[in-house]
């Protein structure tokens, strides 16, 4: 067997005498279990023997080993007030079932009411608070009055939390499966991606629609909106796969936007389900 | 093309880390949630993102390349047709995969598809191998001279070097063949 390899690596390297090549030859064009061996020994040399695919693997390898998810809290702060927003919203809630079940009736007798304390209005209650406390402290939650804080402006340039997640979902259909990108050079805002759907008919409208990174700006509050170039790709390609089609896309606008970071919506018109959100920034 | 795909191409193309660890950050997350949606978990995300990768590390590689697409749209096809393969891999003819997965109208690109398959089960098999024998034949398919490789693996003799890259060799071809992709791919 040892010799089998040595003669099967000096044929492929062409150090084999003459005499030996063409002994070879013959046997192969005569055996077909040799040159299946051949084969996949040159296989072996010409993907093993690749010094720069080793080196890119050892990398990519390296890198993935120490990947990490991006963390979906990358702003604590935007999602620490989400969350505490959120824990007072549960808190009210239950305060306030917790009130409806032990507050009497207008006909119940005063000595029936529990042990139960009604607090004193403190000095520090959420509607007291400083204006500019974007905040509402954890230790002074509101039972009584559960009404959204007002929603803190962010800086231009960071995430939106709840756009985010709807980008790192993207495609968000599996009946119009997306790949979009955009960008937000000169002249504007342009985009351009695939689809692939099996749903879209000729005549249908896709939109899309761009918001900025404010709380609150989606999905009520669009800086524009447009209707997306939509083309089938290569209508004669030998399509096996032919339940789906392929469509290329592609939007241009002229926006004077100013510099910040931005999100894109792509929806079919008339419907409020996004399909796709990106990203932009400026 | 637009100037961060550009740095894109170019991170692949030279091969380099920090680049290519932005490039893991910014799309890896798209891949996952894509994979997720058709029966994948995040591990098979990551395997078909470095696949996906060593084929453009591949396409980039030729003169004549040129992006005609954005870069993640690419990158999302690229990844669709490996797992659309794999699915159909899996599910044997038990279940019906939908031969949509497949668009990629591109020849080159589809050829680079199989070929990243194929070799794939090369690398699986090398990864099985002990370390001694990964590093020897790492040598061996580098075309480095058995007296050399003796010296460096600091074995007794070249005879010894030998005899030692052929068992290494056998057993790489062993479990080469042993590989169910095998039968199907390399025939």
């Amino acid at each position: 067997m040892e010799q089998k390899y040595e003669r099967i690596e000096a044929y492929l390297d062409g150090t084999l005498p003459e005499a030996e090549r063409k002994a070879f030859e013959a046997e192969i064009a005569k055996d077909a279990e040799i040159a299946k061996e051949i084969k996949l020994h040159r296989r072996l040399q010409s993907t093993l023997g690749n010094e720069a695919e080793w080196q890119f693997r050892q990398n990519l390898e390296a890198i993935s080993d120490g990947y990490q998810a991006p963390d979906k809290n990358k702003n604590p702060g935007k999602q620490g007030t989400l969350r505490l927003f959120l824990g007072i919203l549960t808190l009210s809630i239950l305060a306030s079932l917790l009130y409806f079940f032990f507050m009497p009736g207008p006909d119940t007798p005063p000595a029936e009411r529990p042990e139960i304390e009604q607090p004193a209005p403190s000095p520090t209650a959420p509607e007291e608070a400083p204006a500019d406390e974007p905040e509402v402290q954890e230790t002074t939650p509101a039972p009584t009055t559960p009404e959204a804080p007002p929603i803190a402006a962010i800086p231009s340039d960071q995430p939106n939390a709840a756009l985010e997640a709807l980008v790192t979902a993207s495609p968000l259909s599996t009946a119009y499966e997306l790949a979009v990108e955009a960008d937000l050079s000169d002249p504007g805002f342009a985009l351009e991606g695939e689809m692939l759907s099996a749903q879209y008919k000729a005549d249908q409208i896709m939109t899309i629609t761009l918001f900025d990174n404010q709380p609150g700006s989606y999905p009520d509050a669009p800086l524009h909106t447009g209707e997306l170039q939509v083309m089938e790709i290569d209508e004669d390609a030998p399509l096996a796969f032919a339940a789906k089609k392929a469509y290329f896309l592609a939007y241009e606008a002229e926006l004077d936007l100013p510099a910040g970071l931005y999100y894109y919506v792509i929806r079919t018109e008339g419907e409020a389900e996004a399909l796709w959100v990106g990203k932009v920034e400026q | 093309m637009r100037p961060a795909d550009d740095e894109y191409i170019k991170a692949i193309q030279n091969n380099d880390r920090k680049g290519l660890e932005q490039l893991y950050q910014e799309f890896l997350p798209r891949i996952s949630a894509f994979l997720r949606r058709n029966g994948g978990s995040d591990a098979d995300a990551k395997d078909v993102f470095q696949d996906a990768l060593i084929v453009l590390f591949k396409k980039v590689q030729a003169p004549e390349f040129q992006l005609t697409s954005g870069f993640y749209t690419l990158l999302y096809g690229i990844c669709r047709n490996l797992w659309g393969n794999r699915l159909q891999k899996k599910s044997g003819n038990e279940v019906s995969i939908p031969e949509d997965y497949k668009y990629t109208n591109e020849p080159v690109l589809t050829q680079l598809i199989e070929q990243q398959e194929e070799e794939q089960v090369f690398w699986d098999a090398f990864k099985q191998l002990g370390q001694d024998c990964q590093q020897l034949l790492q040598l061996f398919f580098a075309k480095i001279k058995m007296a050399e490789i003796a010296e460096r693996m600091e074995y007794s003799s070249v005879g010894y070097a030998k005899k030692r890259k052929f068992q290494c060799k056998e057993q790489l071809i062993k479990r080469v063949k042993a590989d169910a992709r095998y039968s199907e791919l390399l025939q």
